[in-house]
């Protein structure tokens, strides 16, 4: 079995793995229109300013959409299943694709609030999610 | 006013074919296309390859002219262009031909598609090709995401939106396979009823195995010509009347609305450019490869109340003899997946339904309605085509 793909990083978005190395996660935010770049960009995809600043993320959101995979999986990932699939609105704004983690998938939903768990794997951390303790 | 018109369709059978190399499958397509046109082979001055996916090898000879060889157009094709756009590929295709037609700098474009994606690539490559395949090796690959899961998202979101059952999304698979059961290239022709699906093995939540597409070889061409002088060359041409697109996102995380797309904006500008309305068009070839793009697209180009697909397609009318006949080739549900070709084999469907060649399963239409989307459901495209101009 070989292993399970590593993020493959960029100059620009290398600043993004860094600060997740250090228990931090940080989105790009544009000094100039003062919006969000999504996952790290080259420069901002709205106003194309090059002014872009990492600022820290509160690791909040809620599950925009889920699905668990149970059967057929990529193969380097096939000792993990079942594992939940999410894709995070984070209160910020952007979404991101990560895992919802120890979490039964029966109790994975649309909407509900989620959190922000910094996931040790080999070769370094990954962003991923688990379900808020207190809902709203 | 016409984009285009395709003069000349030819297809071989999807499915298992190891025999059968991919060259050989674009070459018998592209000859049938071309008999079928009614013009000389030297009156091709584009040849238009698109992509394929299971060798780069054979995907980079198609761009450097091996076509052009293989059919004898030697001297007399001007331009050999590759144009790819995932599942979008049979209506980009078009776009792109009618355009070079319309701008006088083309008479006549072969568009041909080919892919071996059933049997050129072994069953461990092929699901981790269609797991990575398009996909960000940053953002999306190293969650272990592949292409049921992103269904699998998708359909959640568009369940929860709307309250669809997973009897209405499994009836899709039923539509498909009623229509492919009338289609000799179809790879599966068996029955299949709701039961079926839902108890088929589960991939990634809500998606069963009868809701995943399954790989397949196969090729499909088509012949587009200047809408004013195609009747002098056919009986039967059909005509680009209007075509529009959204690309939404590269990442799905940055899709704006997984449960909507833009098909709506894509139909509207389809449609308004054709000068018809949905109530127009008699026939629907919706692209598939996953059952949730097909409630989504009925309902957002206008043709179905929003939230009301699945019960109209769980009721049969989109099946042979209903009240709006859908993918009438079975779609990659039942046709089979041959990469970009699965929507480039709806698109020839289209065609051959309002050529009036589409044998038992043919239907009454003079305007049909066509929607694509490739990557992981990147982009919405809308085609209006008829066998009239209006």
């Amino acid at each position: 079995m070989s292993e399970r793909p590593r993020p493959i990083a960029t100059a620009w978005s290398e600043p993004f793995w860094a600060e997740l190395r250090e228990g931090r996660f940080t989105l790009q935010r544009c000094s100039d229109c003062g919006r969000f770049a999504g996952y790290p960009k080259v420069f901002c995809p709205h106003c194309y300013s090059d002014d872009l600043e990492w600022v820290p993320a509160s690791g909040k959101g809620r599950i925009y959409t889920h699905s668990t995979v149970i059967n057929n999986p990529p193969s380097t990932f096939v000792d993990e299943l079942p594992y939940v699939i999410a894709i995070v609105t984070l209160d910020e704004g952007p979404r991101f694709l990560t895992r919802i983690v120890d979490a039964d998938p029966e109790d994975v939903a649309c909407d509900i609030p989620v959190e922000l768990e910094i996931r040790e794997e080999d070769g370094g951390p990954m962003p991923m999610f688990r379900l808020a303790v207190a809902a709203d | 006013m016409a984009k285009g018109a395709v003069i000349g369709i030819g297809e071989v059978p999807s499915g298992r074919f190891p025999e059968r190399t991919a060259l050989e499958a674009a070459l018998q397509a592209a000859r049938e296309a071309i008999v079928d046109s009614g013009i000389d082979k030297s009156e091709i001055d584009v040849v238009m390859p698109c992509g394929a996916l299971f060798s780069r090898e054979f995907n980079t000879s198609l761009g450097v002219g091996r076509l052009v060889e293989e059919l004898g157009l030697l001297g007399t094709a001007g331009t050999n262009v590759q144009v790819f756009a995932g599942g979008s590929s049979g209506t980009v295709m078009l776009q792109v031909a009618s355009g070079l037609i319309s701008a006088g700098l083309a008479r006549n474009v072969l568009c041909v598609h080919s892919d071996q994606l059933g049997t050129g690539v072994d069953k461990t490559q092929g699901i981790d090709l269609f797991a990575t395949v398009g996909m960000s090796n940053e953002w999306e690959i190293p969650f272990g995401v592949n292409f049921s899961a992103i269904a699998g998202l998708i359909t959640n979101r568009y369940m929860h939106e709307t309250g669809t059952t997973p009897e209405q999304v499994a009836a899709v698979c039923v539509s498909m396979r009623e229509w492919a059961k009338l289609n000799p290239h179809a790879m599966y022709r068996g029955p299949l009823t709701v039961e079926d699906v839902l108890n088929s093995k589960m991939l990634a939540t809500p998606i069963h195995a009868f809701e995943s597409n399954m790989l397949a070889d196969g090729a499909a061409a088509m012949v587009i010509s200047a809408p004013d002088t195609a009747p002098d060359k056919t009986d039967t041409p059909v005509y680009l009347l209007g075509a529009s697109g959204r690309t939404t996102h590269y990442t799905l995380a940055a899709e704006a609305d997984m449960a909507r797309f833009s098909y709506a904006t894509a139909a509207q500008e389809a449609f308004a450019m054709a000068g018809l309305s949905p109530a127009d068009v008699q026939l629907a070839q919706i692209y598939d490869s996953y059952p949730v793009f097909v409630l989504i697209a009925l309902e957002e180009v206008g043709l179905i109340p929003r939230g009301e697909a699945g019960a109209f397609v769980a009721a049969g009318h989109t099946q042979p003899g209903g009240k709006l006949p859908m993918t009438t080739n079975g779609g990659m549900l039942s046709q089979g997946h041959t990469g970009a070709g699965g929507g480039f084999a709806i698109m020839v469907e289209t065609i051959r339904q309002l050529m009036g060649k589409a044998g038992d399963r043919q239907v009454d239409a003079t305007f049909a309605v066509e929607t694509a989307t490739g990557g992981t459901y990147m982009d919405a495209h809308v085609a209006v085509l008829g066998n009239q101009r209006p």
